[in-house]
């Protein structure tokens, strides 16, 4: 069931009626039952595995709960990371690794025949399995108490607005939220459902609308020029922002409408000034995922100085993985890692330089911002293109001298797209002054109404209705 | 929550309102764009009576001079053959000009995919969503929705039907009839290209995928013409590629059908018109360009007028 179908607002309807309808102690049966069911429309059968990340990562909990040292815990904690991690290598990886190994046994002339597996990349799996080892590990560390309520633990990992593109959440955020009464809440309502107007925007107007030049160009990039490429690059950007920040919103507004405070995922990336920042603003609930279950046990910044850069290093490449088993996500995950390695490297000599230069730091800013959104723009090359070769294609005709020509297939239709990018850029940069949710609050009642209609009317007319994918559901 | 309810139903009767309101207001503005290529001219044909209406897809929009057909026949002539639609398309502008304008005579241009499963039927549905201004018309609205409640709530919205034509609107409304004749538009001398071929898979598959839904509405729209009494004729214009065995077995269908629909067939094929297998006369392989639709038109309009002489449908037209 994707966010933007009329399916997913009849369910949404019929969940809020019936959680405000139901007391307090029935209401996570509801939700849990919602969320399976939420999940099992897109393929009922992949619910199994579901059930055994869940009886998995529940049962090693339990048992580790029964320790106080840590040294017993280990097996259990391992026994949770080897069955969950299995599941996602074998689902996800697999028969990446496999066709990988058959082309260099090809390669170098070896007999070998590589199995493949006939399945489906379960929807959400990186995301769920992500969410069930972080509880793991945090009870392994005495960070989270176990719980032992099988129910509410399922619905922790299974929460339906979250559970197949994040924010991938933290038991200790989200579990005791669970057992907390929450009350009818009309402003709390109400903001959730603007923050889903908001998401349906980026997505339907934004995102979905961009998506038809990008894969246009991006599918057969072999006849299109290098500016053609350049355009569908920046567009792409904006695409991959709306699609996902979108889906964001829409799940944290509707799980607010029911009293949940789900993490923030986005905060305004491209206005960041460095790629580590761009990596505090961007899907923030998995960088800081990777930074409390990678980065810091590898030694985070407590170690020696090329240690440190190695460990920045090997987890931005291990976030390209995650994102998806190609060659493409591991050099956009390595790209990254090159880009935070050499900001942390270069930072004292810039800082330096710039002092010594006496550029103003509203222009050193306005500069490293710059940088910051082409360099981010670059690595989407990698991450969009279909195959290495088409991304080195694209990569060659950019810098190239072939600026001839623009792919215009429909100019109403591109003029859409760039309306689309120029209020959502408004918006944004409105935004990064001033928070919107509180400038609309602190409005009167006819001034806020008359932004939501205008926001309806813009989706009527200028969405794109036909219901498409969320990018980041392939994860 | 009653206040907060209450306050939601007074948020949406506003929006009801806007979108009625505003929808309304497009409406106005979309019904008086008469001469763009696309989204405008099912307008004109809607407005004011026509004799003789062409339907069909891009090859017939590219094949039939309206202006040439006049002075032959007599009659007023209107080419609403539309780029990327086929048959369920047709259809859907038949039953509005039976119910607005009804003309004496419909020319089908017949492509040997309309009546096969050669294009999934949500895809042809989908690219429907042109006709959604029309919504009000229960024929369109029963094609646009497919039964999908979904579908049939967004068509509520007034707004929604004219979804990413705002610009085109502005756009259409400042263009006169220049470079256009009745629907047909006069796009000149263009060079040959080697495109555009009709579906592989048609040769791919060892039999024919015929599909009885489309069929079906092949026979309704002969059926529903004659109801209302206007009179159907079929017709196929040539490729410059010759006709291979399984379009000609498809021609030879629709022979059989239009037998026994009764409904006169005006085959045009390359082979029976060597003429036609002249690459100059053809913008790429199924579509002509301005001189082969001139030439072909004039062809045409002589096999036309025996046919409608035969069946006595001429009979108060001039000679």
């Amino acid at each position: 069931m994707l966010f933007n179908s009329m399916q997913f607002v009849w369910f949404f309807i019929l969940v809020v009626v019936a959680y405000f309808a139901l007391p307090h102690r029935h209401r996570w049966v509801l939700l849990l039952g919602a969320s399976l069911y939420f999940y099992m429309c897109w393929k009922a059968e992949y619910v199994v595995l579901l059930m055994i990340t869940l009886v998995v990562s529940y049962w090693s909990a339990l048992r580790m709960g029964r320790h106080k040292e840590r040294k017993p815990r280990r097996k259990y904690l391992l026994l949770s990371l080897v069955i969950n991690l299995g599941i996602l290598f074998t689902f996800k990886y697999f028969n990446f690794f496999s066709r990988s190994l058959q082309d260099a046994a090809d390669f170098i002339n070896w007999p070998l025949q590589m199995p493949l597996l006939e399945v489906l990349l379960p929807v959400g799996i990186s995301f769920y399995t992500f969410q069930a080892l972080s509880y793991s590990i945090d009870v392994y560390r005495d960070k989270m108490e176990v719980q032992r309520h099988f129910g509410r633990y399922a619905l922790f990992v299974t929460f339906f607005t979250q559970l197949v593109a994040g924010p991938i959440e933290r038991a200790s955020n989200l579990m005791p939220q669970f057992l907390r009464k929450v009350e009818w809440d009309g402003a709390r309502v109400a903001s959730g459902l603007r923050l889903m107007l908001w998401g349906f925007f980026k997505k339907l107007v934004v995102a979905d609308r961009l998506a038809i030049y990008v894969n246009a160009v991006y599918n057969n990039p072999d006849p299109h020029s290098g500016l053609t490429l350049l355009v569908a690059t920046y567009l792409f950007g904006f695409q991959i922002y709306c699609d996902f920040s979108g889906y964001t919103d829409i799940a944290i507004g509707a799980a607010r409408v029911m009293g949940f405070q789900l993490m923030r995922n986005f905060e305004r990336p491209y206005f960041s000034r460095s790629i580590p920042e761009f990596w505090h603003r961007w899907h923030i609930s998995l960088s800081t995922w990777f930074r409390d279950y990678v980065y810091i046990p590898l030694g985070g910044n407590r170690v020696a100085v090329p240690r440190m850069y190695l460990n920045l290093f090997i987890v931005f490449f291990v976030s390209g993985i995650w994102h998806g088993a190609n060659w493409t996500f591991m050099i956009w995950g390595a790209l990254h890692g090159l880009y935070a390695v050499s900001s942390r490297f270069s930072k004292a000599w810039c800082d330096e330089r710039a002092a010594a230069w006496h550029i103003p730091a509203k222009a050193r800013q306005a500069l490293a911002l710059f940088i910051t959104y082409q360099l981010a723009n670059f690595a989407w090359i990698f991450f969009r293109a279909n195959s290495l070769g088409d991304a080195r294609h694209i990569v060659a005709k950019i810098f190239s001298s072939d600026y001839t020509s623009l792919y215009v297939p429909a100019t109403d239709q591109f003029v859409y797209g760039l309306m689309a990018v120029a209020m959502l850029l408004a918006v944004d940069i409105f935004h990064e002054n001033i928070p919107l949710g509180r400038f609309l609050d602190e409005r009167s009642r006819p001034l806020r109404w008359a932004a939501y209609v205008t926001t309806v009317v813009v989706i009527l007319l200028m969405g794109i209705f036909n219901g498409s994918q969320f990018i980041y559901f392939q994860f | 929550m009653r206040r907060f309810l209450l306050k939601l139903l007074a948020f949406l009767l506003i929006l009801a309102a806007v979108d009625f309101g505003l929808g309304s207001a497009i409406g106005y503005f979309f019904k008086r764009t008469l001469y763009g290529e696309n989204w405008s001219k099912e307008n004109w044909l809607l407005s004011r009576p026509h004799d003789v209406v062409i339907l069909g897809s891009s090859r017939a929009f590219r094949s039939y001079i309206p202006s040439i057909m006049q002075d032959t026949l007599q009659l007023s002539v209107f080419n609403a053959g539309a780029n990327g639609q086929y048959l369920l398309y047709a259809y859907a502008l038949e039953q509005m000009v039976l119910e607005t304008c009804k003309p004496r005579l419909i020319l089908l241009d017949l492509l040997p995919n309309y009546v096969t499963q050669s294009e999934p039927l949500d895809q042809e549905l989908g690219r429907m969503s042109a006709l959604a201004p029309y919504a009000d018309y229960p024929q369109v609205r029963k094609l646009l929705t497919r039964g999908k409640p979904g579908e049939e709530l967004k068509l509520c919205s007034r707004l929604y039907r004219y979804n990413s034509r705002l610009l085109s609107i502005a756009d259409n409304y400042f263009k006169d009839a220049a470079g256009m004749d009745n629907g047909f538009v006069f796009i000149g001398q263009t060079r040959f290209r080697d495109t555009n071929h009709f579906p592989d898979d048609l040769d791919a598959n060892p039999r024919v995928p015929y599909d009885p839904y489309r069929i079906g509405i092949l026979r309704e729209f002969v059926r529903s013409a004659r109801d209302a009494g206007v009179a159907v004729v079929f017709c196929y214009s040539p490729a410059v590629t010759p006709t291979s065995a399984k379009i000609r077995q498809i021609l030879d269908f629709y022979r059989a059908l239009a037998d026994e629909l009764q409904v006169p067939f005006i085959e045009m094929t390359s082979e029976s018109y060597p003429e036609f297998q002249e690459r100059a006369l053809f913008s790429d392989v199924i579509h002509m360009n301005e001189t082969g639709a001139r030439q072909y038109t004039a062809l045409f309009v002589r096999e036309l007028r025996r046919v409608l002489e035969e069946n006595g449908w001429l009979r108060e037209v001039p000679s």
